[in-house]
């Protein structure tokens, strides 16, 4: 399979025409004796071949396993060899897709590598940058796709989800704050609330597009139908009290945090007021909101002051976003005695979260704050999926109705029994769900907020039971420091106020963590 | 029969996506900056424009201005009570300019220039710079009276129709004895169907 992935498309392409040529030979079909029903069928077939094979053979990758053995690689502490395995993965095709420049991303970030994470997430941007422009210009196309409906839905060039769009520039900025370069990463922030916006433009019209179309054609898509299928993964009451499935809080508390540091409070306090709109109950949010003006004179007060002290925020994410593994379904038809198939595949989603319990913040030996829980990637995941569930039931019953029709066109001609066989084979075989999704984002975010004294200090943070403690040297209004634990691993990257005084080092993990962060060397 | 429909249903695929990839090649244009702009409810640049016209033409009205004393005036925040991402200081801006550009006010440094000025003014302090030339520490003019204002907004929509509507406002204090001087509202609706 690697080799066939790593063929250019072209060549695979006449290498299929050959294969079906050669098919069509063997069974005797090329000599004209055999119905037009089954050359066309089998024409079918073909181009279904054709598609999937042009795609890079993604009908049969299995993404959940693939980068299963990155993760695993990433859980273990070993970032440089999973950075290895997932460009093994890759290989060398030409053509690589939005996801693997997503979850190349991610990766050097936790390496600690954000020059070239953000280049690589730069280039996953410029993808989406397609992806909008085609979804402002043409909405339709994003719901028709040839490949999809004849051979599965891994066919499709991934689009990435919504979520995930608004994620890939909030961690841009993220990476832009751990180099120091807040302007940098206010482009970013703002990017996010303006693609955010174009997201919930495009999916207000694509929903009236579909209500239109289910009231003409009476066809309702309801996944709660679907026998057998793990409703209550997508549909609780979690999920269900999420706005939508692609704006989370800390994308725009993020937003009110730096664009407070640069002292833009009149942007600060949209931010976060959306962040509270999205995650109402939470104190942390409320006072980023009610504290703003306070907050802001008293800097005003000290602008010539050295000693100003540090508003540090720390971002504790955890886990990792869920994984989607296809199940399949292969109902039998039986009709004037003969089985047929209908393949049916749908996504299932299966956690991946961090340890749970409190994420605890201590400077020095004093308990500074408890950082609260605002994001959750895997909820909005479970959204995402049950929202796109109606979709994916219509693509999946319209492959089956094509499918089944294959066989019994295949069946109605008495010389064709291997023809009947091969129709049937292929139809279930090349039925999987889309197991892609940008698997290295947190599952988990959290956030909590102190004011510390500049200078060099004993930071603590407790995730769930597993204790690290980092020696950070704090200096200027406003830092940002981010740990992110995945297994029994926690890495650390920090943001400096001005970056040419940044240091930090590490002290030391207790429990069962190991604690890993940009700088190898003690720099104190 | 069957393959002849089956191929007349390819070459229509094949024409439709052709015609689809042609329509994504779009034109760049320059527009008016100064026209209506509508392109969804968002605070655009057409709500800038009318604010800050507004705002200015008002203002200049006001006996404290009218007067002709140019008094020195200095920009405070304008709150951003929206759950929008609105750049106020950009209205404020718009506002200054045209009431710089009048002659009749002049301002003082606002609280956001201040680090600014007040690193350029210590930067001159140093011996490359020629001392009978140098700006003083101390000369700095406080303003006489300070502008603030906000932007709100209320939203309601329903399965058919959303309705926005904001009011921007901006006073005029007197720095000295805190007596509001000036103020004026704007008030922008806009529906959506």
């Amino acid at each position: 399979m690697s080799q066939s992935i790593r063929t250019k498309p072209v060549l695979i392409l006449l290498q299929s025409v050959v294969a079906v040529r050669r098919l069509q030979a063997w069974l005797g079909l090329a000599s004209g004796t055999a119905s037009s029903t089954v050359r066309a069928a089998l024409g079918l077939v073909a181009v279904g071949l054709c598609v999937s094979l042009v795609a890079a053979c993604a009908v049969f990758r299995s993404y959940h396993l693939e980068l299963g053995q990155t993760l695993d690689l990433v859980s273990a502490g070993k970032i440089d060899a999973a950075i290895g395995t997932h460009e093994s993965h890759a290989g060398d095709r030409d053509e690589k897709d939005l996801l693997y420049f997503l979850e190349k991303g991610e990766l050097l970030r936790l390496a600690g590598r954000y020059s070239e994470s953000q280049q690589a997430w730069l280039e996953a941007d410029r993808r989406v940058a397609v992806w909008e422009e085609q979804a402002r210009l043409h909405p339709e196309m994003l719901l028709r796709d040839a490949g999809s409906l004849l051979v599965n839905d891994k066919t499709r060039a991934y689009p990435g989800q919504d979520f995930e769009k608004v994620m890939l520039t909030t961690r841009i900025a993220l990476n832009h704050l751990a180099l120091g370069e807040w302007d940098e990463a206010r482009v970013a922030i703002k990017r996010t609330h303006e693609r955010e916006a174009l997201i919930a433009a495009l999916r207000a019209k694509q929903v009236r597009r579909s209500e239109q179309a289910a009231g003409e054609s009476g066809y309702t898509r309801d996944f709660r139908e679907l026998n057998g299928y793990p409703v209550e993964t997508i549909d609780s009451p979690e999920i269900n009290a999420l706005r939508n499935s692609y704006q989370n809080a800390f994308s725009h508390y993020l937003a009110g945090f730096l664009y407070e540091a640069l002292g833009e409070t009149s942007l600060a306090s949209a931010g976060y007021r959306q962040a509270i709109e999205l995650q109402p109950g939470v104190a942390l949010l409320e006072d980023g909101l009610a504290g703003l003006d306070a907050r802001q004179a008293q800097r005003r007060k000290v602008v010539a002051d050295s000693t100003v002290r540090t508003d540090l925020l720390v971002v504790v994410e955890t886990g990792l976003a869920p994984a989607r593994r296809s199940v399949n379904i292969n109902l039998p038809i039986v009709k004037d005695e003969e089985v047929f198939f209908a393949p049916i595949s749908f996504p299932v989603l299966e956690s991946q979260a961090g340890p749970a319990g409190a994420r605890e913040i201590v400077v020095g030996e004093m308990l500074q704050a408890e950082g609260a829980d605002i994001t959750s990637v895997d909820l909005m995941s479970r959204r995402a999926l049950k929202d796109e569930m109606p979709w994916i039931v219509l693509r999946a019953v319209t492959r089956a109705t094509v499918k089944v029709a294959l066989q019994k066109a295949a069946s109605e001609e008495e010389d064709s029994r291997t023809a009947r066989a091969a129709t049937k084979i292929g139809s279930i075989v090349t039925e999987q769900a889309d197991e892609r999704a940008w698997r290295s984002l947190p599952a988990e975010i959290a956030v909590a907020r102190v004011r510390v004294e500049p200078g060099i200090h004993d930071i603590g943070v407790d995730v769930g039971g597993m204790q690290h403690r980092y020696r950070v040297n704090l200096d200027g209004p406003f830092a940002v420091m981010s740990v992110r634990q995945i297994g029994a691993t926690a890495y650390m990257s920090i943001s400096p106020a001005s970056s040419s005084d940044a240091t930090l080092q590490r002290a030391n993990t207790h429990g069962d963590g190991q604690s890993r962060h940009r700088l190898e060397e003690d720099v104190l | 029969m069957k393959i002849r429909s089956i191929r007349s249903a390819c070459l229509i695929m094949v024409i439709m996506a052709a015609a689809l990839a042609g329509g994504c090649s779009k034109q760049v244009r320059y527009g008016d900056a100064k026209a209506v702009e509508t392109v969804n409810l968002d605070f655009g640049s057409t709500d800038l424009q009318l604010i800050a016209e507004s705002m200015t033409r008002s203002l200049l009205q006001a006996p404290v201005v009218a007067n002709g004393s140019r008094p020195i005036v200095t920009v405070q925040d304008v709150k951003n009570k929206t759950s929008e991402y609105i750049d106020t200081r950009a209205i404020t801006d718009s506002i200054r300019a045209e009431l710089v550009k009048s002659g009749r006010v002049r301002f003082a440094v606002d609280e956001v220039a201040m680090e600014e000025q007040i690193s350029e003014l210590e930067r001159q302090q140093s011996e490359y710079y020629d001392a009978e030339q140098t700006a003083e520490i101390g000369r700095m003019v406080g303003a006489a009276y300070r502008l603030q204002g906000s932007i709100l907004s209320i939203v309601k929509q329903n399965e058919d129709v959303k309705d926005v509507y904001y009011k921007f406002n901006l006073q005029l204090w007197n720095v000295q004895n805190g007596l509001l001087e000036w103020s004026d509202e704007k008030d922008i609706r806009k529906t959506e169907s």
